[in-house]
């Protein structure tokens, strides 16, 4: 279950621990010319969320909605523009280059594209081996067999470790690439939507390696993806994103049993579900397309699309509230109500 | 770990028993590519034939049954006899001697062309490609305005407006420092050649140099990289380098048999290598008047000159194969 607000409360059980994270983009030019200023894409605008140790965390949400720029900042492969990264109780904003480089054994990504993660001319077990040669963590003489585990967990076959990454498909690529974020014996691991780029027949595969792996590797997750399912299959905490801001979070099953927010209603209406189903959700479809980050709306980013839209939406935005206990909205509707209480 | 719930049948270990896999370093990029050069005829051919040019031309002094000067005017135009086992040209000079000097006299001009082109391609490409903006701008319009022009011609061109420059500096440089190879005319025009085809010669490698650092710095496996904790150094070693010296290799080898090529093809107009120096080009020139009547003249520069482009281009080609890990199987 995902703890509010204070950092300082039960550190030695969040791993990670993100305080009003921005990370801003320069933008195209305000003006004609090259040298008119510039403006602001707000990719990720003031996130705060916390992963407890052995937990794994949900991000959906919308393309370009900012949830691969959280993982990023999140590794600091994009420095943010600001707030604060904890990791294992450490702000990874203030380490000094050397201290970050040692960290990253410890918290790894695998990326959503397996054919361009991997170097075309580096041979899988060089690719695997990496990080362990990076940070020294095996001798030489082991390395071999360490790797030839490596890839026997990941269900690649030890043999294949001269071959190059195009003589594999998607879904052993994307072993491959499990396979080097483990190397390292990780605490952490960011997946950037690891099966999004694969046939659906893989990702059944992978997602199930993944949750074999965290759980027998005991692993922290930040799980991002568009996949509900995946999400709801993997994720003990869901986070839900709209342009750059986190609207909805609570704890998976009381998620998608009772949510909340507008837009997380219409994400998991959104689901395409049996006819035979139970529960033909009341689809409420959403209409128009996601604003513009460099000119986000008045008030609520959501105002504009929002089938329950108040007056008031256009011109204040809500806070990330508890409105039950584990489970925060960022709405009017429910803030009020909490209010009220 | 029990991994059998989690290993479809379609990757789980089919080739080697288990148990059976070898326990050794994981090919390198570098053995592999030996590996497959090795393999390939035509490249290990020409790999062959440039290896004896090179001893050849180290040793040619030795080699030599002549002095590649010595003029013998009872000998002149003589056929291929046991004495002259390539004749003699219409000075009485022994061919195969001065064909073995000619093979230096190539082989010195290409490997300064294409070092230094490869040398000067590299750095002005990587330095145009992370400068970027205007410089980069300016940088590619340099290139693209070189290669617009024949190659010949301006390399003729370069050759005959430089020479005087070129030979004046040697003077003064000899007024200096008192050198006697600077009042060297063989010398000063082996200069001019290398320097008029590397004015030309650099832009390959720039190009490539700078198309392959914009293209590999936007990848994703670079990011990968720095997520396991590399540090840039080793991204440039490790990951930059490997992807850009396997395309370099191969161009500097073809580069090197265009350079020969084009040291000949100067020489032939009379703008190259001067007399008394020993080139290929300058050779045929000299026995195209007696093509008819003493085709060996001809014959025995011109068919070396080939063979080594020819091996060259072969090595190019296999390099360019073992290089490219796609190639393999192949």
């Amino acid at each position: 279950m995902i703890t509010p607000g204070n950092p300082a409360s039960g550190l030695d059980d969040v791993i990670v621990s993100v305080r009003g994270l921005k990370t801003y983009y320069p933008g195209p030019h305000k003006g004609f010319w090259p040298w008119s200023g510039r403006l602001t894409v707000k990719a990720v605008d003031d996130v705060s969320l916390d992963i407890r140790r052995g937990q794994t965390l949900g991000l959906v949400g919308e393309s370009g909605c900012g949830k691969t720029t959280v993982g990023r900042s999140l590794l600091q492969l994009v420095r943010p523009t600001a707030g604060e990264v904890f990791f294992e109780g450490q702000d990874l904003r203030k380490l000094k280059d050397d201290e970050l480089y040692a960290l990253r054994k410890r918290m790894q990504i695998i990326f959503q594209d397996p054919y361009a993660s991997l170097d075309p001319r580096a041979t899988v077990g060089f690719t695997i081996s990496e990080g362990l040669l990076i940070h020294k963590l095996t001798s030489p003489a082991e390395l071999p067999d360490r790797v030839a585990d490596l890839m026997t967990t990941v269900g690649l076959n030890p043999a294949f470790e001269n071959r190059y990454p195009h003589e594999f498909s998607g879904g052993q690529r994307q072993r491959v690439g499990i396979a080097r974020a483990l190397a390292t014996n990780p605490t952490f691991i960011v997946g950037d939507e690891p099966i999004s780029a694969l046939d659906v027949s893989i990702q059944a595969q992978i997602i199930n390696l993944l949750r074999t792996l965290r759980d027998q590797l005991h692993l922290t997750m930040l799980f991002i993806s568009h996949d509900l399912r995946a999400v709801r299959y993997l994720s003990d905490d869901v986070a839900v994103m709209y342009l750059g801001k986190i609207v909805e979070m609570a704890g998976t099953d009381e998620l998608f049993a009772s949510p909340l927010h507008p837009y997380t209603q219409a994400l998991l209406g959104s689901t395409p579900k049996p006819s035979w189903s139970a529960d033909p959700a009341e689809a409420v479809m959403l209409t128009g397309d996601v604003p513009s980050p460099i000119n986000p709306p008045q008030g609520c980013y959501f105002s504009t699309r929002c089938p329950r839209v108040m007056a008031r939406c256009r011109e204040a935005q809500p806070a990330l509230v508890e409105a039950q206990p584990g489970h925060k909205v960022a709405c009017f509707l429910l803030s009020d109500a909490v209010n009220l209480v | 770990m029990d991994t059998s719930t989690i290993v479809p049948a379609d990757i789980s270990p089919g080739g080697a028993p288990a148990g059976a896999r070898r326990a050794k370093r994981s090919r390198s990029f570098w053995d592999d590519a030996w590996y497959k050069f090795r393999h390939n005829w035509a490249g290990m051919a020409g790999l062959t034939v440039f290896v004896l040019l090179c001893l050849a031309a180290i040793f040619a002094k030795q080699i030599a049954p002549y002095d590649y000067l010595e003029q013998d005017w009872t000998a002149i135009l003589q056929p291929p006899s046991a004495a002259h086992i390539m004749g003699t040209d219409d000075l009485g000079r022994d061919i195969f001697s001065r064909v073995l000097m000619g093979g230096r006299t190539a082989l010195m001009v290409a490997m300064a062309i294409s070092l230094t082109g490869a040398i000067v391609g590299l750095l002005v490409g990587a330095f145009s490609a992370f400068a970027g903006g205007k410089v980069d701008a300016l940088v590619v319009w340099v290139i693209d305005g070189v290669m617009t022009f024949p190659a010949i011609w301006l390399a003729a061109f370069v050759s005959v407006a430089t020479a005087p420059a070129l030979k004046n500096l040697a003077g003064s440089l000899y007024n200096a420092t008192g050198w006697e190879f600077l009042r060297n005319e063989v010398m000063i025009s082996y200069a001019v050649v290398v320097f008029a085809i590397g004015m030309i010669n650099w832009t390959w490698p720039a190009r490539l140099v700078r198309s392959q650092v914009l293209s590999l710095r936007e990848r994703e496996f670079i990011e990968a990289t720095l997520a396991l904790g590399a540090r840039p150094r080793w991204i440039i070693m490790k990951h930059l380098v490997p992807n850009v010296l396997g395309s370099m290799i191969v161009l500097v080898t073809l580069s090197f048999g265009n350079a020969m090529l084009f040291e000949s093809s100067l020489s032939y107009l009379g703008i190259g290598i001067r007399p008394p120096g020993a080139s290929w080009g300058a050779m045929i020139f000299q026995g195209m008047s007696k093509v008819r009547t003493h085709p060996y003249l001809v014959l025995a520069p011109g068919i070396t000159l080939a063979v080594v482009v020819l091996a060259l281009q072969f090595m190019g080609d296999a390099l360019n194969d073992a290089l490219n890990p796609k190639s393999r199987n192949k």
